[in-house]
């Protein structure tokens, strides 16, 4: 298939990874068609959709790869041809001149803030927040936008509360996300409004030295958590910050997810997924001991077989998460997420399913190691792992737009393909390396995926000094005791290192000599020595 | 004084870079022969070796054309002493066990061996390859690998510590050619049965590097080939003594040529 590439209307340049969250206005009924490109969507408002990529972020990075664009860039893309039917209805009632607006971000209430600011531009239809473009955008957002914000969010909490409470009243378990719940009885965003109305301040970059315990104090936690939020670490400069105690940030979040459970950093943003009509499912009745995976596997072949046969299912669907339940007589259900790396069609192995049984090998394994350890059983040992039923249920999908078919065609078995059928195979992930401008030893390569389109690496010079290093680096540089340190060091480099970065780690200084340390027992290390002298192992030569 | 170490240093390294002038053309194993006088004398091999006179050799064409063709062809380090200990490379379908004490700098032989699958400097044909670490805490640095000339882009590692359950798919499958499996522990029998199956009904190269050194008395008969390569102390060689598959020892210069030893020439 071959796109035309969106002509940015803004600058990708700066941003230093890939984001994992888009906002995009939009008046479509359910997500529409954004469904084809994650199962992860929110509505926020009538005209305003979230978008989470993690559940799919190695599979649109692999595919950018291939087209030998950025990430961003070929996603956007994708979204616009997709927008561009979806958009239609918005732009004959409401404005003609409309082009549909995407906004990346790290965290969706930044993605949010600055949609509301890319809305009143309409030259910009695309916006990296972490680029300089974005980081400059997040100061101008006035505080009409921002309050207008705060109040959505208000009403996203207090329906999720309910929506929480009914489903469980009596029960104990709460999510950390309750700690917004008490938003209804704050009652501080008026006050907020009426304080910034007396102090005629418009831009939220005019109260940016304010920490966030200082507006909780004032206007509640609401209000104190939306502030913390807008300024996390990636919406500002290097140069900027914008209050002088940071804060903990518990929203660093992984871009790329390991687990199904709810996650992560939006324990307290009040995610709602939008849920299809029908989620495929299959029970069965057996009477298999837990162990037996051969018994297992037939069964459970069977059943993807089942699924495959259900009309809620078909065959321009892709699977990107499982849930497999398993029932005991005795002990209570053993959930089982299977995750695929990439989205799967189902269909295309009817009869064998080779891809989703071994990635249901790989999560029963890691299941079942855990539900039959001793800490677990106990004391109470009882060798209660017979299975009396289980339910398999397609947890996530993606419903493949006919204008997106010709990129998830079956058809083509080329290598990436086939590296993506293997990636959904094995148990752990296969990594790829790229090359970054950076000369920090440890900052200079990134994940394949998170390569940032500004970025190459072609220097003969950094060539030259490369060839010098070590195949092995250490994850974090490991100090050398006095007494171990011997005489026997031979110069290699000297490593200026990023001293002026709120990130850089003080004890290796703001230069770092490099040497080669050979020891009594023949290791060949890479060393450096910081500026007070202390020499620290950071690589082995093999 | 420091200029002069580096250079010392480096030399290893420099002779190494031959192979990149060669950039762009296949590099051709030098033609199986019966070790010389010299090799019988003990005599150190500069990596590298005679590369250059290799590629302007009159036959060059005759085996470009035969590269070029679909036939199977053996899949060389780049180095010529190496490949020539080797019959002109390894083979695909073949399991190779090497003991190489972690830290010593005989993995970087098996980069330069991913260097000439991934990069088709070997054959002409480029290779998907697979770097298996069970190590915690060190991971690779793909700077060095790079500069070695390993097209990273055909090159992915994972970590595992239990590679033939978790990585299962991969061994069953065409995909990646070659796939090496650093692992400080040794596998256990069946697995190295299971992998030499993979490798021969697939046709890939397999190479599981160990920490320790191998011993006959292992009685692994799963590998074709199983080598030691070690470092002597105060000695900038690097020895690869067969334990199995071979019969004769090699000494390579190490790429890291310390100034207080004799430099190997």
């Amino acid at each position: 298939m071959q796109h035309s590439f969106l002509p940015f209307t803004s600058a990708l340049s700066g941003a230093s990874s890939p984001s994992r969250f888009i906002a995009i206005y939009t008046d479509a009924p359910d997500g529409g068609q954004f469904l084809s490109i994650t199962p992860k969507i929110m509505r926020w408002t009538d005209n305003i959709c979230l978008l989470d990529l993690s559940p799919v972020f190695h599979y649109w990075s692999h595919l950018a790869e291939q087209y030998d664009v950025s990430f961003v860039e070929y996603l956007s893309s994708i979204l616009l041809s997709i927008s561009a039917k979806v958009v239609t209805k918005d732009v004959v009632t409401k404005d003609a001149n409309r082009t549909p607006c995407f906004v990346f971000a790290t965290h969706p209430w930044q993605a949010l803030l600055l949609l509301s600011v890319a809305m009143e531009r309409p030259t910009l239809n695309f916006i990296e927040a972490q680029s300089h473009l974005g980081r400059r955008m997040i100061h101008d957002i006035t505080w009409p936008q921002w309050i207008k914000r705060c109040h959505e969010l208000r009403e996203h909490v207090s329906s999720e509360a309910e929506a929480e409470g009914g489903k469980r009243s009596g029960s104990k378990k709460k999510r950390a996300s309750r700690g917004l719940s008490d938003v209804k009885t704050s009652g501080t965003l008026s006050m907020l409004t009426k304080t910034i109305a007396r102090m005629h301040l418009t831009l939220i970059t005019q109260m940016s030295d304010i920490a966030p315990a200082a507006m909780h104090r004032r206007f509640g936690k609401l209000a104190a958590t939306a502030w913390a939020w807008t300024w996390s670490k990636s919406a500002t400069s290097m140069d900027q910050q914008p209050y002088q105690q940071p804060y903990q940030q518990p929203y660093q979040q992984p871009l790329i997810r390991e687990e199904l459970s709810d996650d992560l950093f939006l324990s307290d943003f009040p995610w709602q997924n939008v849920v299809p009509e029908e989620s495929p499912s299959i029970a069965r009745h057996i009477e298999t001991p837990l162990r037996q995976w051969d018994q297992i596997e037939s069964l459970l072949c069977e059943d993807f077989d089942k699924i495959c046969t259900l009309a809620c299912w078909t065959s321009s669907e892709r699977v990107v998460s499982l849930e497999w339940v398993l029932s005991f007589s005795c002990s209570p259900p053993l959930p089982i997420p299977v995750l695929f790396r990439h989205p799967h069609a189902l269909h295309r192995e009817s009869g064998h399913h080779k891809t989703a049984l071994l990635q249901a090998f790989h999560s029963w394994q890691k299941a079942t190691k855990q539900h039959l350890s001793p800490e677990v059983l106990g004391d109470t040992y009882i060798a209660d792992d017979t299975i009396t039923d289980w339910t398999l249920t397609i947890k996530e999908r993606l419903v493949i737009s006919p204008i997106l078919r010709s990129i998830f065609s079956d058809d083509l078995a080329t290598e990436s393909s086939e590296l993506l059928r293997i990636e959904n195979s094995v148990a752990v992930p296969l990594i790829g390396y790229a090359m970054t401008d950076h000369w920090c030893p440890e900052k200079s390569f990134v994940p394949a995926s998170e390569e940032c389109p500004s970025e190459a690496g072609d220097d003969p010079a950094k060539f030259a000094t490369h060839q010098r290093r070590p195949l092995f680096l250490y994850d974090q540089p490991t100090a050398i005791p006095n007494k171990e340190q011997s005489s026997g060091l031979i110069f290699c480099e000297r490593v200026s290192t990023t001293w002026w970065s709120n990130e850089h780690n003080k004890s290796t200084g703001s230069s770092r000599d490099y040497y080669i340390r050979m020891t009594s027992d023949g290791l060949l290390q890479w060393v450096f020595q910081n500026d007070e002298g202390h020499l620290a192992l950071h690589g082995l030569f093999g | 004084m420091a200029s002069t170490q580096l250079a010392h240093l480096l030399s290893g390294l420099l002779s190494d870079n031959r192979i990149r002038t060669a950039s762009g053309k296949p590099y051709i194993p030098p033609p199986a022969e019966p070790s010389t006088q010299s090799e019988k004398n003990g005599e150190i091999h500069s990596l590298g070796g005679s590369i250059d006179q290799l590629l302007s050799s009159p036959s060059r064409s005759l085996l470009n054309s035969a590269f070029n063709s679909h036939q199977e062809v053996n899949l060389c380090f780049g180095i010529s002493a190496l490949d020539k200990f080797f019959s002109g490379g390894l083979s695909f379908g073949t399991l190779l066990e090497m003991g190489i004490p972690f830290g010593n700098g005989g993995r970087r032989l098996l980069a330069q061996f991913m260097a000439t699958a991934t990069s088709g400097l070997s054959g002409g044909q480029k290779h998907w390859c697979l770097w298996i670490s069970a190590r915690q805490q060190l991971r690779a640095y793909p700077p060095a690998w790079q500069a070695l000339g390993v097209d990273l882009r055909r090159l992915r590692f994972a970590s595992s510590a239990s590679p033939v359950s978790e990585l299962k798919a991969a061994f069953l499958d065409d995909f990646f050619r070659v796939i090496i499996i650093d692992q400080p522990d040794p596998l256990k029998p069946d697995e190295y049965v299971f992998l030499a199956q993979c490798a021969r009904q697939h046709r890939k190269i397999i190479v599981v590097a160990r920490d320790g050194f191998l011993s006959p008395r292992d009685s692994n008969t799963a590998a074709r080939y199983r080598l030691n390569v070690w470092r002597p102390p105060r000695k900038n060689i690097l020895e690869i003594t067969p334990v199995r598959g071979l019969h004769r020892s090699l000494k390579l210069s190490s790429f890291f040529q310390h100034p207080d030893t004799r430099i190997a020439t």
